[in-house]
């Protein structure tokens, strides 16, 4: 499953990433005002205007700031989500897993439109917790979905040899079956993370003020364009493609640990 | 460890008392009433589905039964959950933690009981040592063979002195040669460290090689307990007599005084017990000679085994009889289509009443 959904991200990273990537690496590298192709002229001029305008540099931190949180709560709490709905026995598990897994599904105006009511309602709008909270949402089912996948795959003898061996099961718990769920959670937390790094829509409908990067980037599309948004947009993909990477070296290692 | 082996020396008696687990509809264990004595080497054998991993894992304290208790050395343990319970378990897949080499999985169990890291991983070593692994100690699990993962999860399953010791089918996944030498290592760590250990296997001559006493199992029942030579020589029931090595079976039928009629054979000088419907005969005591008797028969197939041979012969009667032979120099081999004659002893006949 983690592989499965791996091999996804990865088609789509390939599609909408990489292949924008042979015409943006160009541009924002150019010494031109505009955003033009092929570039007369190198220089790393748009890279150094990102990180001078305070603006740019804000909205990086901020999209840090919320993907960060957004991850951490999507990571805890899909994970125990995870674990009561693959080993628990109670009624209802399976709708529970629907609902964690339904932003995925939901199309995301709704879900934005829903939020927004909300967050107007108890006065939320304008705050970053909040909005953390929102991008929470969206992150969630990659995090439900992939570790609870791997949950099931788990040998649960593991877990009985550490208990016979003289382990609590929460103790076990922590020795045994985290140490396996370690590379599935690393990548539903990359997943998370870009879901919440990417997200525009919800952010539009519910941030007020606050300038994330996809909000700086399409504000700055509305306005003018430069090649500051060509510079950063390269930046976000070295970014996504070393965490890729690295996700898939743990991946492989737990293959190789675990068997197939 | 060469402390452990010759100090503590004591393993733990157990005593199972009217074990009984339903799963739904089945039922995996009823009546299950059993002594394990100190240091003793016991073995559960049974087919498959017959309540040996149940009765291990009640003992374990994975699952709830639905009556019945256990006591350790007097101590019932019901009550206490599976890691105060002082076992040592081997798993049937090694179980053995993939993300940790092997002295940390060895040390594991020490560590779960507040031993330092150091003295853990010293103890862990001896224990490696031990199993003659010491060189083993910074491999992980998956860079190891069957039989060293096997030794390994012995040496885990040993680290802490338990004082019982259980093993659910160890051996299972091995080839059949290694398994061979890992059954004489077992029951050599087995004397040096002297605890109790309940060893399970489908595997008839696994049980006959290692156990002091058995235990047959079937359909969660047991039939019968006893050394591994009662078990073979004088078992109680017609599936004993039939999971155990090779048996001829014959219905019998009453005859006069002093007299058995075998079925589809003949009658033989024995006094039947009452009840007995059975009479089981093992290939290795039938004697065949050459030529004409009482009990005649003709060779129909003979399976060439190594050191013997094995036989079977159709009695004029009807009935089907296999023997054995030793292939002895010098020693007349039988041809198809040969005619023989059994000298029935009836010392050798057991009789069964179902
Ligand atoms: N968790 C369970 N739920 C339902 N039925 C079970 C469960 N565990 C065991 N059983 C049933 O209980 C019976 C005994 O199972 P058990 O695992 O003790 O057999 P076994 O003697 O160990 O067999 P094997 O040699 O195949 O390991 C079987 O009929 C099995 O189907
Ligand atoms: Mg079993």
């Amino acid at each position: 499953m983690t592989r499965f959904l791996l091999g996804v991200y990865f088609a789509i990273a390939v599609a909408f990433l990489v292949m924008p990537l042979v015409l943006l690496v160009p541009i924002s590298l150019t010494d031109s005002q505009f955003l033009e192709f092929p570039p007369r002229q190198i220089s790393l001029r748009w890279y150094r205007e990102f990180f001078v305008d305070e603006s740019w540099v804000g909205a990086t931190l901020l999209s840090f700031k919320v993907g960060i949180g957004a991850t951490a709560v999507a990571l805890v709490v899909g994970t125990l989500a995870s674990v009561a709905i693959v080993r628990g026995s109670f009624p209802g598990r399976r709708l529970i897993h629907a609902l964690l897994v339904a932003p995925l599904i939901i199309p995301t105006v709704i879900l934005a439109l829903a939020l927004f009511i909300v967050f107007l309602r108890w006065k939320l709008v304008d705050n970053v917790p909040a909005l953390i909270f929102a991008h929470a949402v969206v992150a969630l089912p990659y995090v439900v979905l992939i570790v609870s996948s791997a949950l099931r795959s788990f040998d649960t003898t593991l877990e009985r040899a550490a208990r016979v061996l003289g382990a609590s099961p929460v103790r076990a718990f922590f020795a045994v079956t985290l140490p396996y769920l370690g590379p599935s959670m690393f990548a539903s937390s990359l997943l998370a993370f870009f879901a919440s790094f990417d997200e525009l829509i919800i952010t539009l409908f519910v941030s007020g003020g606050l300038q994330t990067l996809p909000v700086r980037i399409w504000t700055d599309l509305m306005l003018r364009l430069d090649p500051t948004v060509a510079a950063a947009a390269t930046m976000l993909i070295v970014v996504s493609v070393i965490g890729m990477a690295i996700a898939e070296y743990f991946r492989q290692r737990n293959v190789r640990r675990y068997g197939g | 460890m060469q402390q452990a082996a010759q100090g503590l020396a004591k393993g733990a008696a157990v005593v199972f008392r009217g074990l009984r687990q339903v799963y739904g509809t089945t039922v995996a264990l009823e009546e299950f009433s059993l002594e394990v004595g100190a240091g003793e080497f016991l073995t559960l054998l049974g087919p498959s589905g017959s309540g040996k991993t149940t009765a291990l894992n009640a003992l374990a304290g994975f699952i709830e039964m639905t009556s019945g208790h256990i006591a350790i050395d007097g101590v019932p343990i019901s009550a206490l959950p599976t890691e105060k319970r002082n076992i040592g378990m081997v798993f049937q897949n090694y179980s053995l933690f993939p993300h940790l080499d092997v002295l940390d999985n060895i040390a594991f169990p020490l560590r779960m009981r507040g031993v330092p890291r150091r003295a853990a991983r010293e103890r862990a070593q001896a224990a490696l040592d031990l199993v003659r692994l010491p060189e083993y100690g910074r491999r992980m699990p998956h860079q190891l063979s069957g039989g060293q993962k096997q030794r390994v999860a012995f040496a885990r399953a040993i680290v802490f002195e338990p004082r019982v010791l259980l093993m659910d089918e160890p051996l299972g996944a091995l080839d059949l040669k290694l398994r061979e030498a890992m059954q004489l290592e077992i029951k050599q760590f087995q004397r040096q460290i002297g605890c109790t250990v309940i060893y399970v296997t489908h595997d008839q001559g696994e049980a006959l090689t290692l156990s002091d006493r058995i235990v047959v199992m079937d359909k969660g029942r047991v039939l019968q307990v006893g050394t591994p030579k009662e078990i073979y020589d004088r078992p109680h029931t017609r599936f004993v007599a039939e999971f155990i090595g090779v048996n001829n079976l014959l219905p019998v039928a009453g005859g006069a005084a002093g007299e058995a009629v075998l079925e589809g054979v003949g009658a033989v000088a024995a006094a039947v017990p009452a009840g007995a419907r059975w009479a089981a005969l093992r290939p290795e005591v039938l004697r065949a000679a050459p030529g004409e008797g009482p009990i005649a028969a003709t060779i129909t197939d003979v399976i060439f085994l190594g050191d013997v041979v094995r036989y079977a012969a159709r009695c004029d009667r009807g009935a089907t009889l296999v023997f054995s032979q030793r292939r002895e120099p010098g020693g007349s081999a039988h041809a198809i289509g040969a005619r023989v004659a059994f000298p029935i002893d009836p010392a050798d006949i057991v009789f069964l009443a179902e």
